[in-house]
Parts: structure tokens; sequence; C-alpha cells
């Protein structure tokens, strides 16, 4: 294990814009959540001085029969006042390897604006699913369906927040991929690699945290900070970031 | 000397026609579009508005620091023009004009966080009168950022925070809508993105997000080179010296800077493609008119600048695209043709074939896309700063404070990075003097209106700059 040095917070960038989020933030609570594969977060935006909460995530991770996995996803963000956006999505995937990224294999979600009685505005819904045959993505909306080409591995934006948990804190190790971002955007040359560890002290208590950064096109670098027990804390892309509940 | 193109009219015929307000005078500057069939049926518009993007800042147009596929296949697939200028390079004020055909310093909203004045229509309210369906999703900020209700426009209610978290949803709400219309009036949607605005906050916040040193060593060899004129900081009014969103990074930090405002763009660009499909899948991309264009740009290391406000290239020239399979011409870029943010409302009513609103001050492009040799402006304005005025005319850059005796002249063409200010050579004296008697009497034709009052107080600065152009008291 590495030898962790004790640093301030002020030396990550990734974490001095949600330091204020982070001196209430309960460890303790965050690891009582028994089911390690389930994962709850508050979605930040850190446009302003302090981070502004403005939903929550929740990915719950499933093994099914084959060896495969299913990642259930429920996302919900404020929108404007009375209103919010909710997705509900499902993505089933099989690990690469050990040590590997997660490869999806179908997906499906929907998505919704409801009023804050939680009824969906008519004419808002929208349903698409995707799967991956071979080399080939295909992403289908109620009339149409789109295919794109990948080489390599590939794995969905919300695969990796599980992923990271499962990583060796390994310098060397470089994962190569494209990304399906937000269910049906895909991102070529994109890698995550661990890049450092530390030791911090954070609303009290001094916690083990190693970081893997991922970067690519059409994303802002994303640091996700792992502790001791490869649970996710926090997730930053610049002015976005995902705290856990 | 003013004229290096031999299609460019008189002076005197130019100034007499700039009193009668922004009429177009000269000829079509050899288009060579292909002509198209003009059809019956009702155009749909879809007008993607984004933030603070940059004209080079796009892939097709060469620019190798960045991959903007989506862009690409409107500027691949139709009308860029080239010469196209923010009516005034900040949100609220560029935007007012986007949605009325008047100059902001017309519609009342002079800085940031002001309302239209209400007895001017919107594009939205002005459709719908011809029974377009009309409907906005996005950043308004006129003066809200993301309004429920709007007078011209029905709403799509996504809202909240800043493009990271909100450009995908406004994409996704709208391809919702595109998918599950019901097909019997014409409609005009509205998907105003936020990116690549984020990078503001690099900017704001540079000491947490823009560290000294590279802290992700894997893009070492894939950061952006300094723009070329980077270190040109020309003589400059006060005002704009103290405004223009000089932050003094170091290379590295400019570097990283560009590298992520870079990245943001193809975050906009992968919501464009969701747009761009779903016109596709929708049923109606053959008769749907795409206009893509920003309110302002981006300083993007230019002059040491970030940020916009400031009448640079880089700030008040944006991207403009029209795009529409068989009805606009695929792959043209027009650089002949001077044209504004005044020149979307009287675009989309011309295609509508509806009138445009009254005194609305820009020109049709439909005339420029249908390859037509027309009379065209030979100058555009921008504002800046509530007292700076500026004019671009086919071959110079004419900038004015009214506060200020120090002027700025740049020779567009030979220094398209604004380099050298030839405010003072004495061979540039008849120039000056033309560009002034232009802006005199432009500004004459202008129907000025006070501010609108903003939601926000303003800072000293702006309150300054207030109440030179409208007398104390003004807010």
């Amino acid at each position: 294990m590495t030898r962790l040095q004790t640093s301030d917070i002020d030396d990550h960038p990734s974490l001095r814009l949600i330091s204020k989020s982070l001196e209430s933030f309960d460890i303790n609570k965050t690891l009582n959540n028994k089911k390690c594969r389930s994962h709850s977060f508050g979605v930040y935006t850190l446009a302003s001085g302090a981070a502004q909460k403005i939903g929550a995530v929740k990915l719950d991770c499933y093994q099914l029969p084959d060896s495969k996995c299913r990642m259930s996803i429920y996302d919900k963000r404020m929108t404007v006042p009375g209103f919010f956006h909710e997705v509900t999505a499902q993505i089933d995937y099989e690990q690469e390897g050990s040590d590997s990224l997660c490869r999806p294999i179908r997906w499906k979600y929907t998505a919704d604006i409801k009023n804050s009685a939680g009824i969906g505005l008519k004419n808002m819904r929208i349903e698409k699913n995707g799967f991956v045959k071979g080399n080939k993505v295909a992403i289908k909306n109620k009339k149409r369906i789109r295919e794109f080409d990948i080489n390599g591995s590939f794995t969905i934006n919300w695969l990796l927040f599980d992923t990271v948990s499962g990583l060796a804190f390994d310098k060397s190790m470089r994962h190569k991929f494209t990304l399906l971002d937000h269910y049906d955007q895909i991102k070529e040359d994109q890698i995550l690699y661990y890049n450092k560890s530390t030791k911090l002290n954070i609303a009290g208590e001094f916690i083990d945290l190693h970081a893997y950064d991922h970067l690519g096109n059409g994303i802002v670098p994303w640091v996700y900070w792992v502790n001791e027990n490869g649970k996710l804390l926090f997730a930053v892309s610049g002015i976005e970031a995902y705290i856990a509940d | 000397m003013l004229h290096k193109r031999s299609n460019l009219i008189d002076r005197r015929q130019l100034i007499q026609a700039g009193a009668m307000g922004l009429a177009g005078l000269v000829s079509g500057c050899g288009a060579k579009y292909i002509s198209t069939q003009e059809k019956k049926r009702k155009y749909n518009f879809l007008f993607i508005v984004c933030d603070q993007l940059s004209i080079d800042a796009i892939s097709a147009y060469g620019n190798s620091n960045l991959y903007t596929p989506n862009i690409d296949r409107l500027v691949t697939g139709g009308v860029s023009f080239m010469e196209s200028y923010s009516t005034n390079p900040v949100c609220s004020p560029a935007r007012s004009s986007l949605f009325t055909g008047k100059m902001p310093s017309e519609t009342g909203v002079v800085t940031n966080n002001r309302a239209i004045h209400p007895d001017i229509p919107d594009m939205g309210q002005w459709l719908r009168q011809f029974s377009y369906e009309t409907v906005y999703c996005g950043k308004w900020h006129l003066p809200l950022g993301y309004p429920v209700k709007m007078r011209g426009f029905e709403t799509i209610p996504v809202g909240g925070g800043q493009g990271d978290v909100v450009d995908h949803l406004v994409s996704r709400q709208c391809e919702s809508y595109l998918l599950n219309r019901q097909a019997d009036k014409p409609f005009l949607l509205v998907a105003s993105f936020m990116q690549p605005h984020d990078i503001c906050y690099w900017a704001i916040h540079n000491r947490k997000l823009v560290p000294k040193d590279l802290r992700f060593e894997v893009i070492a060899n894939k950061l952006p080179p300094l723009p070329l004129n980077h270190n040109a900081r020309p003589v400059a009014p006060e005002q704009l010296e103290k405004n223009s969103g000089y932050y003094g990074f170091n290379e590295i930090q400019w570097r990283y800077y560009l590298y992520i405002y870079y990245r943001q763009i193809e975050m906009l660009d992968a919501e464009v493609g969701r747009l761009l499909d779903a016109i596709e899948s929708s049923g109606c991309a053959d008769n749907t008119i795409v206009i893509f264009t920003s309110d302002h740009g981006e300083g993007a290391g230019k002059h040491m600048n970030v940020q916009k406000w400031y009448p640079y290239e880089e700030a008040a020239k944006v991207p403009l695209i029209f795009y529409c399979p068989g009805i606009v011409p695929s792959g043209t870029r027009d650089y002949s043709h001077l044209v504004s943010g005044l020149d979307i409302v009287p675009s989309v009513c011309d295609f509508a074939g509806v009138k445009s609103p009254e005194n609305c001050s820009g020109h049709s492009l439909k005339p420029l896309l249908e390859g037509r040799n027309v009379p065209w402006r030979e100058f555009v304005p921008v504002e800046t700063h509530v007292i700076g005025r500026t004019i671009r005319t086919a071959d110079f850059k004419y900038v004015k404070y009214k506060d200020d005796p120090l002027e700025q002249l740049f020779d567009i063409r030979n220094d398209p990075g604004e380099t050298k200010n030839l405010y003072q050579k004495p061979e540039y004296m008849d120039i000056i003097q033309e560009h002034r008697k232009i802006l005199t009497s432009w500004e004459k034709s202008l129907i000025r209106r006070k501010p609108t009052k903003s939601t926000h107080p303003n800072p000293p600065w702006i309150q300054r700059l207030l109440e030179i152009e409208y007398g104390p008291g003004a807010v």
C-alpha cells in the first residue's frame, strides 16, 4: 500500500472548489452504506462561491445470472422552480477483465420533466435504448437507429463511477477507451489512470484518498476520489461535482 | 484608401443612407451560391444559440486543437457567414438583438440582467402572430436566466447550473419536443446552450481551477499553442483597457485554459449533434432551417484577454451558420458580407414569408443565401461597455469610447489580430474622419431608449458608465 503523506485540501484543485461542501461531509454515514455496489451522490454546481446542490444520483449494481451485471440509475435534477428533470436508466454490462473497465452490452433510459407534484409534462418524455454488437454501437430512439463504429474499450460515464472502485492504485495502468456520455454521445480518445494518493483532513477526520484522472475529447477532466476500500467519495469535473451521500 | 474592394460605393452615399438607418447600399460582393427554388410550404426553424463561442473555435474552419464533428456538419452542409458580429459582446445585450433585430441601446438591454422593453416584440411573439408554434429551451438571460414563462414562447422548463450540468438536458428535451410534436403548425424552436460559457469560471476561480503548473501530465503535448496575437496589447481607451479581461496567467495556465475551453466546445458540439439527429429523426429535416450562432466570442488568450465585453475580434466576431440541405447551399463560406446579430429576426421572417417587426435594424440574409446580388450594408456596428462604439467596415475597425479622446483604428484585412492601433498615424487620418462620420450618422439613426431596470445592482464602474451615457440617476 502506498504510504500516504498528509496534505492540505488546497493542494488539490479538484477538491478546492468543493471544500466548503466537505465541511459537513459525513464519512461514517457514507461508509455505513452496506451495499458496497450502491452509490448515492449529491450533484453540485460550483459556479458561484459556494457549491450549490442541484440534484441527486443513485447507482445500484447487481449481479445477473450469466456473470453479467446490471446498473440501475436514478438521476433527478432541479431545473427551474416548480420542475425537475428525471432520468431512470438501466445498463447491462460485463467486466472486460480484472482491473479493467466495464463494457456495456445494452442499455435503456427514460427522461421526463416533471412538476413538483411529480407529474410528467406532456410530450416531454424521451426513451432511448442502445446495444453493442461487435465493434458497433447502435442507439435507437422511437423513430430511428444510428450506428457508430468503436475500436477498443468502450464504456458509459456512469459505469466509471462503479469501475473506479475496483481498479488498482497502480500508476502504470492506463485505460484508453471510447466513452458513451449521457447515454447517446460518443466521445473518443479517453484515458483513465490512477494518479496519486493522499491523506486529507475532511470534516475533522483524516481520510486516505486515492485519485483517478479521466481526460479526453468532449469532457472537462474528471478526478475520481476513492477511499482505501475503493468507495467513490467525490467525482469532480471542473465546476460539476458529485459528493457521496 | 478606405476601400480596397472595387464593389464598394461612395462614402457620401453611405453617410446619407446611414441617416436612414442601416439601409443596405452595396451590391452583393460576388456571391456564387447555387440558386434554390422557393418552396410553398412553411419552413420550421431550429435556432441554436450558444454562449461565448469564438468563430475560430470550430474544427471545420481549420482549428486542429479541437474536434467539433457536429458543428462541422453545419459548416459543410450549410452557409457560414465569416464576417458576423455580435451587436454587443456580452450575454444579455447580444441576446436582446438576436431576438428583436435591434441594437441593445434600442432594446434597453445595455448590460446584463435587463429585460427587453415590453413594447418591442421578440421573435417568438412576432412569429406567433403568424401561426407559428414558438418554443424555447435553455438560457434566456433577458433578464432571468431560465424563466418558466416567457411572453413570446412556450418554455420547456429546463435550467439551473452551468453548461456542464444543464446543456445535455436542453438538447434532450428539445429532442423530445421534436420527436413528440404533433405536426400541424410550423415551429420555431430555440435551443439555447450555456457552453462554452463555463470557461468564465476558469477565469473567476483561476487560483482554484488553473494552477500554475500542469496537473495532468498526459495532456502536456496536447495543450494548444498560444494565439499569435497573445502578447499584443494595442493602445486602448481607458475603459476598454480596464475591463478587457486581463488575468496575467503564465504560459502553462493560458494553454491549459485553452485546453479546457476547447473541451467545453466539444461538449457543446455533442449537444448540437443530438439536435441534428433529432431533426433527422423527426421527419422535418427537409423544411427545417437550422440557424447556429453565439451571443459573443471569447478572449481565449488573444491580447492576453479572457472572456468578452470588448470589441476585439475574438469577442465581437461570432459564428453564424444557416443549414438546411436542399434549401440552403452547402459548404459555402461568405467572407464578403458584413452581417450582424441584428439579421436573425429579419432572416427568419423572410423565410417564414412574413414581414419583419417595425423598425427592425437588421437585413434578411435570405437573398444572400439564395445567391442573389442585392445591395448590402457597408458597416456593422458593435456597442461595448455602455459608452463604447465600434464600426467595422470592409477593411477597418474603428473604436470610440465617449469619455476618452483615445480612439482605435485597425487595418483588419492586413492586421486581423488587431495588433497595431493606427489612430495616431497621419496617413490614416482621412480614414478615421470617415469612420467618425459613419459613427455619428449611425448613432443618429438609432431609436435609442433608456435602459430597462437591471435585476442586479450595478457595480460602481457600470453605474458610472450608465451615467455618462444616460445622465445622473440612470439605473
